[in-house]
């Protein structure tokens, strides 16, 4: 017996439009095997006219109870398949079969868990989008991610599949529930099933359902697809830079990642970025600092928030590292001009009398390194600095 | 919703529930007691019979008894029973308000 595929012309959601379908189908030849949301298996036969009904799925299971089936088969009705867990179909090949339902209203509850399923599912989404949207609202606020900076980063595709994403999602879940709604609103009314003549072709919630999931593939895909967010040290070799020394070879350093801040007096690095398939763009690097004296004790900490983002999909934007490092500083701490001590105004220096160093290097906050040490600061300096330019194949531009 | 749905039974949740007075019944019986009682007037479709007991379990106006084989037995509840009642005094007061306005 031959099989045939076809495309459902119609949503899975549009019972009497997809009763109509296959009447058509069969009168073409083409009788109904199986089927889910989105294609149909057809066996080819003789020509000849049937009638397709879909009943929804009340009960918990999706296997008709027998006794159902031989009442409804005492009508002439035949059970098909199952399709997609919302309904059994039938099949009559009388010239004009007894109707299964003789109460609209009551035809109409059939369709209630089913109104109920999709509800649910609208809700859900609907949920998700708001909190999507709250949160790239207060990403945007403390300035982790920021629209223009997916322009600068020339991720705007990625931005814009993922908007796209969001409202096929959306309407994927939200035609579903017009189509039933439409439907047992007619019921109600008494003018189901719809008339055969109906021509009318409906958004198909299966094809947004497609494109999300496109949308979505594109944005796996798209990381996998750019050179320009290699990591600094990728980036380097692919400029033929061949590094002096790598930070993860000065002695004390821990391993990249995940980052073990365990001892204040060890130098402190990340490349984190480095280690993520993700898009990071070195711009979605921030540096926090925050100091907080404390009313109770005459001390001053530094706070460093490193914070990465996946600016790949803006949406879903959120820190992917995220840690307070408490640098305890002496009493005596200052932050020294940094006129005074370099010519990078991007490098803080704090400097205690006992020849605590804290350098934080702003503007990448890739380094931070806290040295301990006696002596002039100036000279740690140097040392910071001359580690910057060994290790400058690794600091992003 | 579904609550609101059946504040007022059409007509064939009103037989069917009508079915449950006296005694237990299968969907077979129900639709012979249907045929009997309203002498061909109204007719069930096994669809409509089978979302009406669907629907009446769910809402606990009937629960399901025994399970002979492929025959499944029901019986009415105290709420079925009360809806039931309900039903038949808005359907009295009904007939008494169009009786009251015949000429």
């Amino acid at each position: 017996m031959k099989k045939i595929i076809r495309l459902l012309p119609h949503s899975i959601y549009e019972a009497p439009a997809l009763e109509n379908w296959l009447s058509a189908q069969s009168e073409k030849g083409l009788f109904l095997r199986s089927a889910n949301g989105f294609f149909a298996i057809f066996s080819k036969e003789t020509p000849q006219k049937t009638t397709y009904h879909f009943e929804p799925i009340t009960g918990m299971v999706a296997i008709p109870p027998q006794e159902l089936l031989e009442s409804y088969a005492a009508f002439g009705w035949e059970y098909v398949t199952c399709i997609s867990g919302l309904y059994h179909v039938f099949v009559n090949k009388a010239e004009t079969p007894e109707p299964l339902h003789t109460d609209p209203l009551v035809q109409s509850l059939a369709y209630k868990k089913i109104e109920k399923k999709v509800n649910n599912s609208l809700s859900i989404t609907a949920i998700m989008l708001v909190y999507l949207f709250f949160e790239h609202l207060l990403l945007e606020k403390k300035d982790v991610i920021t629209l223009s900076a997916c322009i600068e980063t020339n991720v705007l595709l990625f931005f814009l599949a993922d908007i796209l994403f969001v409202i096929l999602l959306f309407f994927a879940r939200l035609l579903p529930c017009l189509h039933i709604r439409r439907q047992m609103k007619a019921m109600q009314n008494g003018s189901f099933p719809a008339p055969k003549s109906s021509r009318k072709r409906h958004p198909h919630s299966g094809y947004c359902m497609v494109g999300a999931v496109l949308c979505l593939g594109f944005m796996l895909w798209f990381p996998f697809s750019l050179t320009q967010y290699l990591s600094p040290e990728e980036a380097a070799a692919q400029q033929g830079h061949t590094p002096v020394i790598t930070l993860e070879e000065i002695e004390g350093l821990p391993p990249k990642y995940p980052i073990k801040h365990t001892d204040e007096s060890t130098y402190f690095q990340d490349y984190l970025y480095s280690e993520d398939s993700s898009l990071l763009a070195p711009k979605q690097f921030i540096l926090r600092q925050e100091k907080t004296p404390t009313a109770t004790e005459s001390k001053t900490s530094a706070y460093l928030w490193m914070q990465y983002v996946n600016v790949a999909f803006p949406a879903l934007a959120e820190p992917l590292y995220q840690e307070k490092i408490e640098a305890d500083l002496p009493e005596d701490a200052v932050l020294l001009p940094s006129a005074a001590t370099t010519e990078a105004d991007s490098l803080q220096i704090y400097a205690s009398a006992d020849g605590t160093y804290l350098f934080l290097r702003k503007d990448t906050a890739i380094l931070s390194v806290y040295h301990e040490g006696t002596g002039d600061p100036v000279a740690y300096l140097d040392d910071f600095l001359l580690l910057l330019q060994e290790g400058e194949p690794f600091l992003p531009e | 919703m579904a609550k609101k749905t059946l504040e007022l039974l059409t007509e064939t949740m009103f037989y069917v529930l009508m079915a449950f007075q006296k005694q237990e019944m299968c969907g077979a019986d129900i639709v012979q007691f249907i045929t009997a009682r309203t002498n061909h007037r109204v007719s069930i479709g096994p669809g409509t019979l089978y979302t009406i007991l669907a629907k009446f379990e769910e809402e606990a106006l009937i629960v399901e008894t025994a399970v002979e084989g492929r025959k499944r037995t029901y019986r009415i509840t105290e709420k079925g029973k009360l809806l039931y009642t309900e039903e038949i005094a808005r359907l009295r007061a009904c007939i008494a308000d169009a009786e009251a306005e015949m000429i």
